[in-house]
């Protein structure tokens, strides 16, 4: 097994893409419209959750603080056009509030950033915290501020408008599959390809990616580590917080309690399994927003006879098996190695005994 | 010729080590030649470099470069003053393409946008201009590791390197890449680059250099030209004469064999064989010692022998069971038992106290614990008798050892070992750090040992250690051994040369006196 993929690792690799973009396609062709319109909305979150991980971890920070930073977004966010009293329908524009709650993610992520690299407070220890922390503020703010238990929703609260491509729009299939969604949506398609090109284009990203994987390397050119660490950090908290934003603004118009609900963690999941690549990352985060999506309209068919618990879990399922699937993946690239090592080294010590044999023969 | 380098009376001192790394060392190199420096580890040569390059700072003393008074606070001062450093553990990331990683930091760009034929195109003009093919758009990741220091040094090259500082160059290099190697450095040296070659290796510094000059325990002792010298002066020079640890033990009497290891092939760093066919066997009631210059594969070998490190091919039986992929529990209840050569981070446990570390190999084994408890009262009692047996100064039961000194925690160590008797005991370095008190009971309780029955596996690169203990002396050079010879009729200097990869047959022409 591990010798085959060895020898055809291209071939495999080729073979895996091809049966991705079918099974994509297939996908596509038998499931129907509304659940495919809802699965794009779903993953949403996830597009943007999972960019703001990988960003991170490219520049060497294993950034588990995303559920925190989601969810005082989605809090931010929905305080910003909070405004009792105006006529429903004609509060502020919800797009203010995805703004104010990137500028918050972010600057939490540069909170985030200056207490793990200047103050050098445990990484994981410092994650939890900000995680526990966002949770319990929100909660008590919403109490303190709005008099709000458990939901903060107000008529003046105006969900984020719609976007009807042109051209697309009016083309069958492709329109309601690709038109009609709300602006972030459409943000967080433009951010994969913004973080793509920053990654893999600019010399900043360069940077950021050689402290990430080797930061001696780095130091020893002169490249200041921790400033890109901070820009990075930065830049993830703001994608983080316009996650949250979305789940706020986007789908319910309110804010609830813990609304993040794992979405953040899952995130993280989503950056890995997709080897920190961020259109990998978003093709997977397209196929979480499907298993939850799924979750939903499966509940809704009478047809249907399984647990309705067990529906409600097809993410965290999914989740799961994606985190088996990448361990799997790790040792199966180190195997593959320490075969390779004993084969090729291997075969060169047996000619070496074999040389010495034969000329002590002479 | 002008004075390339010119250090003056650097001392360096580290309090954390208590080592006096450098004392009062002068160091001067001429423009455009190859100087080596040489010494064993811990000479100081290392210490003494990183000092140049601004990677450490030293307590006192004067560098000047290029015959400038020049104050080197940070790496980037050494590169602005045109010094170039290929460390030993080449710093390059390994996803990046050759031509990213010779241009990371420097990318030529427009606006902050990078375009990756012009850098494909700068680093062609480069190595053609010095002469050196490279594959601008290869991953260094999947380049040879010859290869990947040839990155390192055009990396020099393109930030303007004039004076070139190699760390043990050749360590991680096959014989053919060590050879090219020497090409580009006499090419370098030819055009008015100035090359200092850190090595422990002296037939190297024979090939390669023009001059050498030699450490010992952070004193510079010589400098010579290199055709003034051969490599029996370099090693006594860089060796010293030293009180010679004398023991008293009896001829040994062996037994059946206890390990045997047959044509092991065990991985380093960098993907490189650290230990390349290596066999040998241990019997009961006998030292076998090995010897070598650190880092040629020791460590590795006595990981795959402890269970610490994979076997990738070949062979390790203890006591006729097979015990190549044995875990370590395994071994260790066949009759393992092992003296780490880092007693502060593997031999024990330094954040706990003195019954954990003691109890740490049989815990689970009766009376110590019951159905998976701990039992204390026969924990403290085996602390005690350590204690006791193996005069712990200042150990108490129940107490830290992280205040314990060197030599009273490696009797901890050798206590917990020895306890239950095992067939094979394996020692790396049992004496480093150590005074002499400590040194001596350290030798008697391992020739006591053998004299019990037991087979030891010594390794240490302490050449006086290998001589007073062991009954017969395997040499390892490069993941190989050399030769195995009987201690009664081995001496410092035949030892020398198959440290140095020699051979006795045929002495290395490099050797002879030119």
């Amino acid at each position: 097994m591990i010798e085959f993929l060895n020898t055809y690792s291209r071939q495999v690799r080729i073979g895996l893409m091809i049966a991705g973009i079918l099974v994509v396609l297939l996908l596509l062709v038998s499931l129907p419209m509304t659940l495919l319109q809802s699965s794009i909305r779903l993953a949403t979150p996830y597009v943007l959750g999972s960019l703001a991980a990988l960003l991170a971890s490219r520049a060497g920070v294993l950034n588990l603080a995303i559920e925190g930073k989601m969810l005082l977004g989605a809090f931010v966010a929905v305080v910003t056009v909070y405004q009792p009293g105006v006529l429903p329908g004609q509060g502020r524009d919800p797009i203010l509030g995805v703004l104010v709650a990137a500028l918050f993610g972010g600057g939490l992520g540069l909170i985030f950033a200056v207490l793990y690299l200047r103050i050098r407070i445990n990484l994981v220890i410092l994650a939890l915290a900000v995680n526990l922390f966002v949770a319990n503020a929100t909660v008590f703010f919403m109490r303190v501020l709005f008099g709000a238990f458990g939901t903060l929703a107000d008529p003046s609260i105006r969900s984020l408008s719609t976007l009807q491509l042109p051209i697309i729009h009016n083309m069958p299939f492709m329109g309601p599959l690709l038109s009609g969604y709300q602006i972030v949506v459409y943000l967080a398609w433009v951010m994969v390809l913004v973080v793509w090109v920053l990654l893999f284009r600019t010399q900043f990203g360069r940077h950021i990616r050689a402290v990430g994987e080797n930061r001696e390397a780095a130091e020893s050119v002169g490249i200041n580590v921790t400033r890109v660490q901070i820009f990075a950090l930065t830049l993830s908290g703001m994608l983080a917080g316009m996650a949250g934003a979305f789940l706020s603004l986007g789908v319910l118009s309110q804010f609830v309690e813990n609304m993040v609900s794992g979405r953040g963690w899952t995130s993280i999941t989503i950056s890995l399994f997709a080897f920190e690549q961020p259109v990998g990352a978003f093709f997977t985060a397209l196929f979480f927003g499907l298993a939850e999506a799924l979750s939903f309209y499966l509940q809704s068919r009478p047809e249907v006879n399984l647990p309705p618990d067990l529906l409600l879990a097809l993410p965290q399922i999914a989740t799961i098996t994606a985190l088996v699937l990448v361990a799997l993946r790790i040792r199966a690239a180190e195997l593959m190695k320490r075969r390779t090592f004993a084969q090729q080294f291997g075969h060169e010590l047996d000619k070496l005994r074999r040389g010495v044999l034969t000329s002590g023969q002479d | 010729m002008p004075l390339a380098v010119d250090m003056r009376h650097i001392r360096k001192f580290f309090p954390s080590s208590s080592v006096l790394a450098c004392d009062d060392v002068d160091f001067a190199v001429e423009q455009g030649e190859v100087h080596a420096l040489v010494g064993e580890n811990g000479a100081g040569k290392t210490t003494l470099m990183n000092i140049l390059y601004g990677l450490v700072a030293p307590d006192a003393g004067q560098i000047f470069v290029h015959e400038k008074l020049s104050h080197i606070a940070h790496p980037n001062d050494a590169i602005k003053l045109g010094i170039g450093m290929v460390h030993q553990h080449f710093k390059l990331v390994p996803s990046f393409t050759i031509a990213q990683n010779i241009l990371l930091g420097i990318e030529p760009n427009q606006a902050g946008f990078i375009n990756n034929n012009d850098e494909a195109d700068i680093v062609r003009r480069l190595s053609e201009s010095f002469g050196l093919p490279v594959n601008p758009n290869a991953r260094v990741a999947d380049v040879s590791v010859g290869m990947q220091q040839r990155v390192e040094i055009l990396k020099t090259l393109q930030r303007n390197a004039q004076i070139l500082i190699l760390d043990e160059p050749t360590a991680v290099l096959t014989p053919q890449e060590v050879r090219e190697l020497y090409t580009v450095i006499r090419k370098l040296a030819d055009d008015g680059r100035t090359v200092i070659l850190i090595t422990h290796k002296l037939l190297e510094v024979k090939e390669a250099a023009d001059r050498v000059s030699i450490m010992r325990r952070g004193r510079m002792v010589a400098t010579h030209s290199v055709a003034d010298v051969t490599v029996r002066e370099m090693a006594n020079l860089m060796v010293g004469r030293e009180v010679i640890l004398r023991v008293d033990k009896s001829p040994a009497t062996p037994g059946d064999v206890v390990l045997k290891a047959d044509n092991l092939l065990v991985a380093g760093a960098g993907g490189m064989p650290a230990v390349f066919g290596v066999s040998l066997e241990v019997r009961a009631g006998e030292i076998l010692g090995i010897a070598g210059v650190s880092g040629n594969g020791q460590t590795e070998l006595v990981e795959a022998i402890t269970g610490l490190r994979p076997v990738e091919g070949g062979t390790i039986s203890l006591l006729g069971q097979d015990i190549t992929h044995a875990s370590v529990r395994k071994r260790r209840e066949i009759g393992l038992a092992h003296v780490p050569e880092d007693r502060m981070e593997v031999g024990l446990n330094l954040k706990t106290n003195l019954d954990e570390n003691v109890v740490v190999t049989h815990y689970q084994d009766d009376p110590y614990s019951k159905r998976g408890i701990l039992r204390l009262p026969p924990i403290r009692k085996l602390a005690q008798q350590i204690v006791d047996a193996f005069q712990v100064k200042s150990a108490r039961v129940g107490e830290e050892i992280k205040t314990l000194s060197g030599g009273n925690l490696q009797k901890v160590v050798l206590g917990r070992e020895l306890y239950g008797n095992p067939r094979l005991l394996v020692v790396n370095q049992p004496t480093r750090g150590l005074d002499v008190g400590s040194i001596e009971f350290v030798h008697r309780t391992l020739i006591e040992e053998r004299d019990s029955g037991a087979a030891i596996l010594l390794v240490s690169v302490e050449l006086d250690e290998i001589l007073s203990l062991s009954d017969r002396i395997a040499v390892m050079f490069r993941g190989r051994i050399m030769d195995v010879l009987d201690a009664e009729a081995a001496n410092e200097q035949d030892i020398g040369v198959l440290m140095a990869g020699g051979s006795l047959e045929t002495e290395p022409a490099a050797a002879q006196k030119v």
